[in-house]
């Protein structure tokens, strides 16, 4: 598969520490690639530099075979939807999209065709001779979205487009971030420190901590198989068990002691959690481990303090060790 | 909240104490006599300015050297603002607030030792030209403070925007900074003009003889004694300020 | 982007640097020469200038200058701040009413504002007219050409310097925090004396530096209000300058003032920083 973007060892350090620590990835063409990672990990001062506003210290950003080192913002055929959207508050909509096809030098008569287009596209037909401040979030969203794209980048980058966003509208907004991206295939690179997110939209993921990638895989891999402990324990909950990684999801309960083949371990109920669609229940081993089972709503349910039998398939074991 | 009666009565003494004199000053410029004890109305007294032939030039050289002098510091001013929000300039920043703070009785006699040395090289003569210069020099402080006031409620990621869509940074400006600072430039030259208007202090160190402005003819005539002419002329300016004011705080209400 | 930023900060930079900076450099010069003949500059340098101003005839002017700037000052926190708090607790709508109400007279010509008093407190003002023809009084009554006209006339120049900070620092007040105090039992003036006043110490010190350096550096109103009895600084270099022709000594004073401002200044935004202008 072609690769679009390829950062080979970017680095960038602000006075008091390596912001960026050596980062290399690619991202292949018509990929929707996400950057992974908890709040001051360095993604987005990645994200910045492949926008161009900041230069790293050393590395390269390569775009379809072109160094991007040291372009002005407006010379790099990227773009960008921002967190906060950054919406021009005295243009409409319509104008608002039309921005960078102007400063394209594209043909003033075929402009407004293609804003209707994408106006279109992102469902907001009606909406184009609105200001942003008398549109919603999600409309708001829409646009900084049609925007970014009707110039055809080579590459989008998505600033936690999402994270604005009301949790209802946010996973209806998702499914249809997923199937515009598949419909244009242009190559999505998202930023997020939210892992639902990341694995229900990405078709790969690298998983950052502290400036340095942790792993690169598609989100199964990442889930199922995670290289390091913080993958394992930023992608869900773990029980850690003698070393062992297991998640509750993995983990069952029963009474008496199961069939063979599984690993086995004694534990007292101190308390279930209920989470909607499932019990969350917390258990202590005789050695003083907490380890938390999944149970469903039809299976048995357990009571504080009962003596229960802890157990999982070796199969579920996670390839990482504590 | 329990709320005492002490604090309206108190906010509306403050009021009249703030306001009572200037009306006063108002009203009684329609007395037709000239001593505090009214005597009925007269228009006399705005005949009177109307007819004053010094007044008249003064109130012109007045109004050319505050427009004038707002029109170069606002641009100096707001293009001063931008510059200094994009980056710093400690010295820049640091001098021109020094310059708000200065008394003007400092601001004018320093000024006043500038021109003097000049023209010790140059064949020029104080007159409107350096009044001029030193208004535009005054004035740019504090349209420095209206402009930096506006733009650091602004989002600077919209600047970004306006880069990563392909324009340049003078595009930036243009497009997109430049048209939503447009209220608070505005406001900033309407306080460049009433600042200009208003000057006495350095302006009558360093005007000539051909520019007397009409605060300097109404500190004359004030100085002189009871003169309910300068009640008119007072009475005036105070209805055209309030009137730019009132414009000013309209402008200011369509963000 | 820096080529376009050096082209934009330029002309402000020039302005600065030729009408402010130099200026007061030149100043500065004077300060240590003597005086010439004709009036004017020569030399000897000479540390004399700086040393007359500790003689007690420009002391005494000085001394009154405090004096007068510390009272007006302290009027005019005691006026601003009932007056800020009940614009604080105002509804929203009539807040902005309420400031505009406050910089309308400041925005009118100064010279028309200090006239104004002239015209009430002048022997044949209107406050003596009416005391007059009430027969309270059977000579006019020296109000004007005092230290305290001019003191008055300071307080009702720049009220509106001390209204705005308070009203600032007031209105970001956390509300929670007052329910807070009552909720604890506090009574409103409590709540004012142990938690109000307190937390707009800020807004305070602010204000108190915004309406004294004016007033420290005033020029007409104590020219207008004041005769020739009650000068201040302000006057004092400025006569040096026209008058009495000695620039050296006028430049001197000037930055024995500045220095005075300047200190005040740091002391204010080294303890509250930045935005408490």
């Amino acid at each position: 598969m072609e690769t679009a973007l390829a950062l080979t060892a970017l680095m960038k350090t602000f006075p008091s520490n390596r912001v960026v620590d050596g980062i290399s990835l690619n991202v292949p063409k018509g990929c929707f690639y996400s950057l992974l990672g908890p709040s001051g990990c360095g993604k987005t001062t990645i994200l910045r530099m492949i926008a161009g506003f900041a230069e790293p210290d050393s590395g390269e950003i390569i775009l379809n075979g072109r160094r991007l080192n040291g372009l002005r913002p407006y010379e790099r055929p990227v773009t960008t939807v921002f967190q906060s959207y950054a919406l021009f508050p005295h243009l409409t909509a319509a104008q608002n999209i039309a921005f960078g096809l102007e400063r394209a030098g594209e043909e003033p008569t075929a402009i407004p065709a293609k804003v209707s287009l994408m106006l279109e596209l992102v469902g907001l037909q009606e909406k184009g001779d609105r200001f942003p401040a008398s549109l919603s979030g999600g409309e708001k969203q829409r646009t900084a979205l049609a925007r970014a794209l009707v110039v055809e980048p080579e590459l989008l980058l998505l600033d936690e487009p999402l994270s604005a966003l009301d949790p209802a509208l946010r996973k209806r907004v998702r499914i249809e971030l997923k199937q515009l991206q598949k419909r244009l295939g242009i190559t999505f690179l998202f930023i997020t420190h939210d892992q639902e997110e990341a694995l229900t939209l990405s078709d790969q993921i690298a998983v950052m901590n502290k400036g340095k990638i942790e792993q690169i895989g598609s989100p199964r891999e990442i889930y199922l198989a995670p290289a390091t402990r913080f993958v394992a324990g930023f992608l869900g909950a773990v029980n850690w068990v003698d070393g062992i990684g297991v998640r509750p999801e993995s983990t069952h309960i029963s009474r008496q002691a199961p069939a063979n083949g599984v690993r086995l371990i004694e534990a007292l109920v101190e308390t279930s959690v209920f989470l909607g669609d499932c019990f969350h229940v917390q258990t202590r081993t005789n050695a003083g481990v907490a380890i938390t089972a999944q149970v469903d709503h039809d299976e048995e349910q357990y009571a504080n303090g009962d003596r229960v039998h802890i157990w999982w398939h070796p199969r579920d074991e996670l390839p990482v060790r504590e | 909240m329990k709320q005492s009666r002490f604090l309206p009565v108190f906010a509306a003494l403050v009021y009249a104490f703030l306001h009572v004199p200037l009306l006063i000053l108002c009203a009684f410029s329609f007395n037709s006599s000239k001593f505090t004890i009214w005597e009925g109305f007269s228009l006399e007294w705005y005949r009177a300015m109307f007819n004053d032939a010094q007044l008249a030039e003064a109130t012109w050289n007045s109004l050319v050297i505050a427009l004038v002098s707002t029109f170069f510091a606002t641009i100096i001013g707001t293009l001063c603002a931008y510059g200094l929000w994009k980056r710093n300039s400690k010295w820049l920043s640091g001098s021109l607030y020094l310059s708000l703070v200065t008394p003007e009785i400092v601001t004018g006699i320093s000024l006043l030792a500038l021109f003097q040395w000049i023209f010790r090289y140059w064949q020029v003569q104080l007159g409107m030209h350096t009044v001029i210069l030193a208004h535009i020099a005054f004035a740019i402080a504090y349209v420095l403070l209206v402009v930096m006031a506006r733009l650091r409620t602004a989002e600077p990621a919209l600047e970004d925007a306006a880069l990563d869509l392909g324009a340049t940074e003078w595009q930036a400006f243009r497009l997109v900074t430049l048209p939503i600072l447009k209220p608070g430039i505005a406001a900033a030259a309407l306080l460049a003009f009433t600042v200009s208007f208003d000057d006495y202090v350095i302006t009558s160190l360093v005007a000539g003889v051909d520019s007397e402005t009409l605060p300097m003819v109404l500190y004359a005539m004030a100085r002189r004694g009871a003169n309910p002419v300068v009640s008119a002329i007072s009475t005036v300016i105070f209805l055209g300020f309030g009137a730019l004011i009132l414009l000013s705080e309209r402008m200011q209400k369509n963000t | 982007m820096n080529r376009l930023r050096t082209l934009f900060l330029a002309p402000a930079a020039g302005f600065t640097v030729v009408l402010f900076l130099i200026p007061l450099s030149i100043i500065i010069g004077y300060s240590f020469l003597t005086r010439g003949v004709y009036g004017g500059v020569a030399g000897p340098w000479t540390f004399e200038n700086y040393q007359r101003l500790f003689d007690p005839l420009y002391g005494v002017i000085l001394w009154r200058s405090l004096v007068m700037s510390t009272a007006a000052t302290a009027l005019c926190l005691l006026i601003a701040f009932p007056l800020a708090l009940f614009i604080a607790r105002a509804d929203a709508r009539w807040k902005n009413i309420y400031l505009y109400l406050v910089i309308l007279p400041f925005w009118t010509s100064f010279l028309v504002r200090t006239y104004a008093w002239m015209f009430l407190l002048r022997d044949s003002g209107l406050i003596n007219s009416i005391l007059l023809s009430l027969k309270i009084v059977h000579e006019p009554l020296p109000l004007l050409y005092n230290e305290t006209a001019v003191v008055v006339g300071l307080v009702y120049g720049y009220l509106p310097f001390a209204v705005l900070p308070l009203f600032s620092n007031l209105d970001r007040l956390d509300k929670n925090l007052l329910e807070a105090a009552a909720d604890l039992g506090a009574t409103p003036w409590q709540t004012i004396r142990h938690i109000v006043i307190p937390l707009c110490a800020p807004g305070l010190r602010a204000a108190g530096v915004l309406v004294f350096i004016p007033c420290l550096g005033a020029y007409l109103t104590p020219d207008l209000l004041g005769g020739g009895k009650s000068i201040m600084i302000g006057n004092l270099i400025q006569n040096q300058f026209t008058t009495a022709r000695d620039w050296p000594f006028g430049s001197a004073i000037s930055l024995a003032l500045m220095a005075l401002v300047m200190i005040l200044l740091m002391a204010l935004l080294r303890r509250d920083g930045e935005e408490a202008l």
